[in-house]
């Protein structure tokens, strides 16, 4: 029996859906298939609810969708690339015109370095760097211990570092113009 | 705040040979996470801060790192300030909400009697690829080579290998095959044979054709847990696969236009072909 109603539905997949999309299309790079993802993990919502009630359902899931979008560029690997998303920039996202240059130099500069990386580095970057969750959180969602989180993270940054000073010594010129803030760090300690 | 806005320019790759560092150096970024992360003791962060002011690697590569992470952050951030496409809540209510009291589970037991209208639209799905299977095998027609749109189709000739698609998919017969040849290529086989099927079905018009002869082969309702059986085997995350097909089978049978938008793209990309190809040399392998 379900135990959500169809405007309760509606409204999850309003308020999740962009943004799990987002998240699935960094890991898997492929911004049809992460929808996919997306709607299967809305329906084994539907199907199946996480114990804990509505306050659940976010974390859930992202850990869902965290997991089926590995398992679908395990997938795609094994069957060999689908050209028509993978090189083609515009299927995985919109360039829009009132994005800065410099600003989407950087995404781009970033993704191509993301794009190098295993997709569990890739993985633990988006959810560390992007999602913000706690190392607790990294590991509920990796099924990995705590102290595995900060091994792997170490690696994933030490990982995307090297491929953005490959980049970098590929095409000349900085890694990044982006504004670093070096006391946000402080702040966040 | 006091923010940086010149640019960072590249460090020399270090990190990747920790052994060749300085000890302080190595020790710092063995410890990056935790201080980027906020991880350290007060003794252990004033040791850090010192060193990174002492040492213009350790800070670029710090300031590199975060300066990565903000920039994976704003741009996770303007990705999902994009609309949903259209449509896309709707296929999921269609899949929940919406759907048939019996749609086809494929962890349900087939229906030993009646259940023909339940079922109608899985045994559709299903009889789309036993029919053109029958026809392409007992009549032998091309498919199509080119739909004038730009993307070239699979075999102009039908391999033998969709007998074998075939059997694993009719009732009674999944065993026989199952112990010769690889169940995931099979059913990498049978996906794109649904694929192919389906744009087949759908240039020629035989869909109506098809939906007549779905009529009488209801027995081919068990298609979908033959499917979930051999997906079981499969090393990623079977429930996903099973639910990839099942949506797959359950567009098919809605005639949703976007899916058949991404199946023709697949088909361009070649995944058929390549399906029918490893297939075959299973095949051959195993005579």
């Amino acid at each position: 029996m379900a135990a959500l109603t169809e405007a309760e539905l509606r409204s999850w997949i309003d308020r999740l859906a962009p943004r799990l999309i987002a998240l699935s299309t960094g890991i898997c790079r492929d911004r049809h298939r992460a929808e996919e993802i997306v709607q299967d993990s809305f329906v084994k919502l539907w199907n199946k609810p996480p114990d804990g009630g509505e306050r659940a359902y976010p974390s859930w899931l992202r850990r869902v969708v965290t997991n089926a979008s590995i398992n679908a560029l395990q997938r795609t690997r094994r069957h060999g690339p689908l050209p028509e998303y993978g090189e083609d920039r515009s299927m995985r996202r919109r360039d829009t015109v009132s994005e800065p240059m410099q600003s989407r130099e950087d995404r781009d500069r970033l993704e191509e370095a993301l794009g190098r990386l295993d997709p569990m580095k890739r993985t633990i970057l988006l959810l560390r760097g992007a999602e913000g969750l706690s190392y607790d959180e990294i590991a509920a969602h990796l099924d990995i211990p705590v102290g595995t989180v900060m091994s792997r993270l170490n690696r994933a940054r030490a990982a995307l570092r090297d491929a953005l000073a490959e980049l970098s010594s590929e095409v000349g010129g900085p890694v990044f113009s982006f504004e670093t803030h070096r006391d946000a760090r402080a702040e966040r300690a | 705040m006091n923010d940086r806005t010149d640019r960072i320019s590249p460090a020399p790759p270090t990190t990747s040979d920790p052994a060749a560092l300085p000890a302080d150096c190595a020790r710092f970024r063995g410890d990056l996470s935790a201080y980027l992360d906020g991880g350290m003791n007060d003794e252990e962060r004033r040791a850090a801060d010192t060193h990174v002011a002492a040492c213009p690697n350790c800070r670029r590569l710090a300031d590199e790192v975060e300066a990565a992470e903000r920039v994976l952050a704003l741009g996770l951030d303007e990705d999902a300030a994009e609309p949903l496409p259209a449509g896309f809540a709707g296929a999921i209510l269609a899949r929940t909400v919406h759907e048939a009291p019996v749609a086809g589970r494929i962890r349900r037991a087939p229906a030993a009697t009646g259940g023909l209208v339940p079922w109608l639209g899985w045994v559709a799905a299903a009889a789309l690829v036993v029919f053109n299977l029958a026809v392409w095998n007992v009549d032998g027609p091309a498919p199509p080579t080119s739909n004038g749109g730009g993307f070239d189709r699979a075999p102009a000739t039908v391999p033998a290998s969709w007998q074998v698609s075939a059997t694993l998919a009719a009732p009674g017969a999944s065993d026989a095959p199952a112990a010769s040849v690889h169940e995931h290529d099979d059913f990498a086989a049978l996906f794109s044979a649904a694929t192919l099927l389906d744009t087949f079905a759908e240039t020629t018009g035989d869909t109506g054709e098809a939906a007549a002869f779905a009529s009488r082969v209801i027995a081919y309702d068990d298609l979908l847990p033959r499917l979930g059986a051999i997906a079981r085997d499969l090393p990623a995350e079977p429930a996903a696969t099973v639910e990839l097909t099942r949506g797959l089978l359950e567009d098919l049978a809605s005639g949703d236009p976007r899916t058949h938008a991404r199946l023709r793209q697949r088909l361009a990309a070649g995944e058929l072909t390549a399906a029918l190809r490893r297939l075959e040399v299973r095949l051959a392998g195993s005579a």
